[in-house]
């Protein structure tokens, strides 16, 4: 699905001294899998999703999605890419804090209709979200409810990619553990990525990719590199 | 149906805040047009003074030189009969004009209304009693209370009148300064309007009084005669020249008072709008950033928000609309009717001045909400910030 060619991600370009977010590596995702990337802080795992998920341009090198040059994309390309075939769950949740949890949903969804709003409430409920939760605000959830909304809005549109960055970083074990289980079945049919420095959630991952300053440094399960 | 960003989502869960504009546009709106009507009762009370019963009745006076005597060579004695003689002609000649009914040498009484700023004097023709009816009926005026005048020194005032002015009532007096007219009936009219039968023995301003449909400008009547009317000299009560002083004194003054008002509402307007809205715009940044992030365009966000401020001022204007009738009912009933005084309820013309300024709010408005849209990032760039 994924051809990353000497993806290179440098930041500060006009300073002096560049920092090399993305050192400049080739790396082969699947269609579908649970995969894990690995790292401490500041070793250029957010970057690499935000490049494959197109929020961010490399500064150098390829990205091919299903034959495709990313970085070669128009804004509006860009857009629909994100839109119809990406999803996202953000470090920080970011529901819209006046909107119940349905229509928190419901926001990210391609089509606006009662069917919609019939699968944000299925999604709700096989996360644990009962019922009496679908109308509360944000505010009014938990931390891991939260979580688990923003987890259904990326998926209301059964997206081919589902980037999930700490999905996990704000949640207890149970939650965690419970997020986790709902991410990996998704995994089955489509592409999961995971950024984390958290290794015991990726136990179950099918492959893990460890990144060091900006570079692979190692990468357990699957078989391309 | 494709997604859209739905602008109702916003305002059905931010009820208190969007309520906060739309109330503050509707009382905008509210004032502004209600300043107007209320500055209606004088333009309009004028505008019957000035523009509608000079279409009914007109007033000549004329000098002696005018008529061309030479009044500085002629004694009073020999000046009088010849200064009767030139005016009975005039008369006759006024007579025989096309839309001349009636033309009168009529003692003339002077009847007071006063609207919120100002006051303004209008004549009360005194004409024998056989000629009241032709008056009456000229005037379409109708008697509701009372009677009509049957001896000398009683006359009959209309409802608006009467009710205008304190002074005036069913069988009171009406002073004039030198003797007192006694007030018989009241008629039904839509002018401010007066008429009764003189004292004999008191002579007081007597006018060459017309009746007339359809003339306006006696000054050209009288150039044809040979006449040329002299401002200082000559009095002329005609639509011509009513018309002319309730352009440039009434509507001159009132237009320079209400644009002040006007300008004075929409800048005050402007600058809590906008600051208020821009604190709105201003917290919901995150939400239009993930709005970016999750893929809608930048332009699917400022049409959403272009929905939501549509609504806003939408909604004031059709609110502000329903207060606004309400009002001028109200007004209307306990404060207006009940003083005499006559107004206008629809304006086109200060409903396209609101508009315009409404249109220019809105247009004004585009500025936050573009730099709002200028400061969208997409989530990435949020957390590059934080991490």
């Amino acid at each position: 699905m994924f051809e990353i060619k000497n993806i290179t991600m440098i930041y500060d370009m006009e300073k002096a001294e560049k920092v090399y977010a993305l050192g400049g590596f080739d790396l082969t995702l699947p269609d579908k899998g649970l995969i894990g990337i690995i790292g401490p802080s500041g070793s250029g795992k957010s970057t690499l999703m935000y490049c494959l998920s197109t929020l961010k341009k490399p500064t150098d090198g390829q990205i091919l999605y299903n034959g495709k040059n990313l970085t070669s994309l128009k804004d509006s390309e860009r857009e629909n890419l994100r839109r119809n075939e990406f999803g996202f769950v953000f470090q920080r949740h970011f529901l819209v804090p006046y909107m119940s949890a349905v229509d928190n949903v419901t926001v990210a969804a391609a089509k606006n209709d009662k069917e919609t709003t019939e699968q944000a409430k299925r999604l709700l409920s096989g996360f644990g979200l009962g019922e009496k939760e679908w109308n509360k605000r944000p505010a009014k959830l938990s931390g891991g409810q939260r979580q688990r909304t923003a987890i259904a809005r990326a998926m209301i549109n059964q997206p081919k990619v589902l980037f999930a960055d700490e999905p996990t970083a704000a949640l207890d074990h149970e939650n965690a553990f419970a997020v986790m289980e709902i991410l990996k079945d998704y995994a089955k049919k489509h592409l999961v990525l995971i950024i984390t420095h958290d290794r015991s959630i990726l136990k179950d991952a099918d492959r893990i990719i460890e990144l060091w300053d900006g570079n692979i440094s190692a990468i357990k399960g699957g078989d391309t590199v | 149906m494709p997604q859209k960003l739905s602008a109702m989502r916003y305002i059905k869960n931010n009820k208190r805040r969007t309520s906060v504009l739309i109330v503050s546009l509707c009382l905008s709106f509210v004032l502004t047009y209600l300043t107007q009507f209320l500055l209606s009762t004088n333009s309009e009370t004028f505008r019957t003074l000035f523009e509608y019963s000079p279409k009914k009745i007109q007033f000549v006076s004329l000098a002696g030189s005018s008529y061309g005597l030479d009044v500085d060579n002629l004694s009073t004695e020999e000046l009088m009969p010849l200064y009767q003689a030139k005016r009975l002609e005039l008369m006759e000649h006024l007579r025989e004009q096309e839309g001349v009914k009636k033309v009168y040498y009529a003692e003339v009484l002077y009847g007071f209304v006063q609207p919120l700023v100002g006051g303004l004097n209008f004549e009360i023709p005194l004409i024998a009693k056989e000629e009241l009816p032709v008056l009456l009926d000229h005037f379409g005026a109708t008697l509701v209370e009372g009677r009509l005048p049957e001896q000398p020194g009683e006359l009959v005032l209309d409802r608006d009148t009467v009710r205008n002015n304190d002074q005036y009532s069913l069988n009171g007096s009406f002073y004039t300064g030198t003797d007192l007219f006694q007030i018989v009936g009241i008629v039904d009219c839509d002018s401010y309007f007066g008429c009764g039968i003189p004292h004999p023995e008191l002579p007081r301003t007597t006018m060459i009084t017309i009746l007339s449909e359809g003339i306006d400008d006696f000054g050209a009547i009288l150039a044809e005669y040979g006449i040329t009317v002299r401002e200082n000299f000559d009095t002329i009560v005609d639509y011509q020249t009513c018309h002319q002083i309730y352009e440039t004194e009434v509507l001159g003054s009132l237009r320079d008072s209400t644009t002040f008002i006007y300008l004075g509402i929409i800048l005050l307007l402007s600058i809590s709008l906008f600051i208020v809205y821009t604190t709105y715009l201003r917290d919901r940044r995150d939400e239009w950033c993930l709005y970016c992030s999750i893929g809608y365009s930048r332009q699917t966000i400022y049409f959403s928000i272009l929905r939501e401020l549509l609504f806003t001022f939408v909604t004031a204007l059709l609110l502000g609309t329903v207060i606004i009738g309400i009002s001028e009912f109200l007004l209307y009933l306990l404060m207006i009717a009940p003083a005499g005084l006559k107004c206008r309820f629809f304006s086109p013309q200060a409903v396209f001045e609101i508009l315009s300024s409404y249109v220019l709010l809105f247009g004004l408005l585009q500025l936050p909400v573009r730099t709002a849209l200028w400061k969208i990032r997409t989530i990435d760039a949020i957390e590059d910030d934080l991490y």
